[in-house]
């Protein structure tokens, strides 16, 4: 009678022939994502892979219900991360060696010109995508129920993006970077100071003194290289993480939800073909429901590996491609910080243009109290706005006023800025675009 | 902790509305640690980005031999010190080119003084005129210094134009 007395020992020849699979399964702890098992697996023992879920729905999938804003944000930060750690090897921040270092990348350094390019149009297209990311969540209703402090998060992502633009187009030491400090911390400067203080603290925290110069620089170089990329960095984790929390990205109710069905044993398993385990459960996680489901996931939900991994694969290879297309233009750089005169107009990028108009009314009330209504005011709107209607839909019949005052905001900030670039010229005085003093930044 | 993992006999206690005594006094105490620890952390990060001694330039600078600066005539930009230098008929005055606004260098237009970044309009005299400059610019007080120099102190300030002129006639 046959007894079963253990695995026989492998031979030497048998352990080298296994070596190869034996190896490769030391590194990945599943097998090729081929079959519904290994396609959970591939997600949730993968480090890099397990902030997805396993599963996600169709809707989301749909390119126009994110548009892919979000992931493109997320893989322009990636960019910028990579192309900024590159930069980092030669920038010295020192006001007498940080404009030459940046003039000499254009001639004596192979790619230093395309990486700093990279770098330049992925922080533009990042700040672009952030606002449209923001519409899209806005005008589907995203940002409702479950989701509101994740909107909240996004406000403060929105605001670190535009203080890392901020501190990262000071570092040239050109025209640009010092009177943008100069202004910058003015504004800040406007910020009511705490008693007892000699100089207003908010300007002399960011200065390290009364005016610009290399304390400030190494404080901004700070700032830019590793306070607000950990910050943010560590934001977009929660940001992500919150998604998955609150039961993925918002959408409607399926019209049609087939009842769950029991079935006695699962056939895509290994464990089913265990001699004698008829039933196998694993409880992968607790889901509202009136019935459990089994061998049968969520309907209308696929598995991420490949569907949501392919989306994300060519939303990133859309944003590399747009990036290295506009790298062909040389990122600006003017001429070095002169601190006794500034360019004549001074202009910000496009971006801060519209701070740029309102400051010209008033430096508190456009310069300190307007950005800061704006922030606070955009946070408040997943509290403010008790429709509960439109939740993942875009442009809701129900939310027209919602969407009209949104969109009235939005369209004044896009009109400030289009003034600020197109209509403003010496001493920031009105010009039309087409006469010919028109000076472009 | 419910008696057996993944079932849903949740513990008598775990419905307890009210949090006990002890736990109470507990949190007080750890929550008082934390906030000590935060305002400890605060107040140091603030009197360490607040440095005691700073890089400021001098508030006095000189501006040459009386006998050269008072010879000349008419209004120049002294860049160093972003200061507007007149001269008129064996008399001086220094009127500050620093916007009163944002912080930007103004030059000088026929109206007066216009700035670059937001558009800030002042007058001959320094009077703010337009744009968003809450203030005029100011005079700074000049002087004769020990070594004979003509010197300037930019803490001292003054906004009356006829009262700025060094020597003062009156």
């Amino acid at each position: 009678m046959a007894v079963f007395s253990g695995k026989p020992k492998e031979t030497w020849a048998e352990y080298l022939s296994n070596l190869p699979t034996l190896f490769v399964r030391s590194i990945f702890r599943h097998n090729y994502p081929n079959n519904d098992v290994d396609r959970s697996e591939v997600v949730f023992k993968n480090f890099f892979l397990h902030f997805h879920p396993v599963k996600c729905h169709k809707h989301s999938l749909d390119p126009f219900t994110t548009l892919g804003l979000g992931t493109m944000t997320a893989c322009l930060f990636l960019i910028l991360t990579i192309t900024g750690i590159i930069l980092m090897f030669y920038y010295i921040p020192t006001e007498d060696r940080a404009y030459t270092i940046m003039k000499d990348w254009q001639d004596t350094t192979p790619f230093a010109q395309l990486y700093r390019n990279m770098h330049r149009w992925s922080a533009h297209l990042m700040v672009l995508f952030v606002f449209l990311h923001m519409a899209r969540v806005f005008y589907t209703g995203s940002y409702k129920g479950m989701r509101r402090f994740n909107w909240v998060i996004g406000v403060i992502l929105m605001f670190l993006t535009l203080l890392l633009s901020f501190t990262g187009y000071l570092l040239p030491w050109d025209q640009l970077a010092f009177w943008a400090i100069t202004v910058g911390t003015n504004i800040a400067g406007y910020v009511p100071n705490l008693p007892g203080f000699e100089y207003n603290v908010n300007k002399v925290m960011l200065l390290a003194s009364t005016n610009v110069g290399q304390d400030a620089l190494i404080r901004f170089y700070v700032l830019h290289v590793a306070f607000l990329p950990l910050l943010a960095g560590t934001l977009i984790g929660v940001h992500f993480w919150r998604i998955r929390k609150d039961g993925g990205l918002a959408r409607p109710p399926d019209k049609f939800r087939p009842d769950p069905y029991r079935v006695v044993q699962r056939s895509d398993t290994r464990e089913s073909f265990a001699p004698g385990v008829k039933r196998t459960y694993g409880l992968m996680e607790l889901v509202r429901g009136t019935c459990p489901t089994v061998d049968k996931g969520p309907y209308n939900f696929v598995f991420t590996w490949p569907h949501l991994l392919r989306a994300e694969l060519v939303a990133f290879l859309l944003v590399l491609v747009l990036v290295l297309g506009l790298s062909f233009i040389d990122a600006p750089l003017e001429e070095p910080a002169d601190p006794s005169k500034p360019t004549n107009p001074s202009k910000a990028p496009w971006y801060f243009l519209g701070l740029q108009e309102m400051v010209a009314y008033s430096a508190f009330w456009g310069g300190v109290a307007a950005p800061a209504g704006i922030i606070i005011g955009l946070m408040l709107i997943p509290y403010l706005d008790r429709n509960p209607h439109g939740e993942g839909i875009w442009f809701h019949r129900s939310r027209y006023f919602a969407i009209f005052l949104f969109t009235a905001f939005m369209t004044w900030q896009g009109l400030l800025i289009i003034i600020g670039t197109y209509f403003r010229g010496a001493n920031w005085g009105w010009v039309w675009p087409w006469t010919e003093n028109f000076a472009r930044h | 902790m419910p008696k057996y993992r993944n079932s849903l006999n949740i513990d008598s206690d775990d419905k307890d509305p009210k949090i006990s005594r002890r736990s109470f006094l507990a949190l007080m105490g750890v929550g008082a640690c934390l906030i000590g620890v935060a305002g400890m952390a605060n107040v140091s990060i603030l009197g360490y980005l607040y440095p005691n001694a700073m890089k400021i330039p001098p508030m006095v600078f000189s501006l040459g031999r009386p006998e050269e600066v008072l010879s000349r005539d008419g209004k120049l930009f002294y860049a160093p010190q972003k200061v507007f230098i007149e001269t008129r008929s064996g008399k001086v005055r220094v009127q500050t080119a620093i916007c009163t606004h944002l912080g930007c260098t103004v030059h000088m237009v026929p109206t007066g003084y216009a700035c670059p970044c937001h558009g800030s309009t002042y007058d001959r005299h320094g009077k703010n005129t337009g744009g968003p400059a809450p203030l005029p610019l100011v005079y700074y007080d000049v002087y004769k210094g020990a070594s004979g120099d003509i010197m300037v102190d930019k803490s001292k300030t003054t906004l009356d134009w006829d009262k700025a002129w060094y020597p003062q006639t009156a």
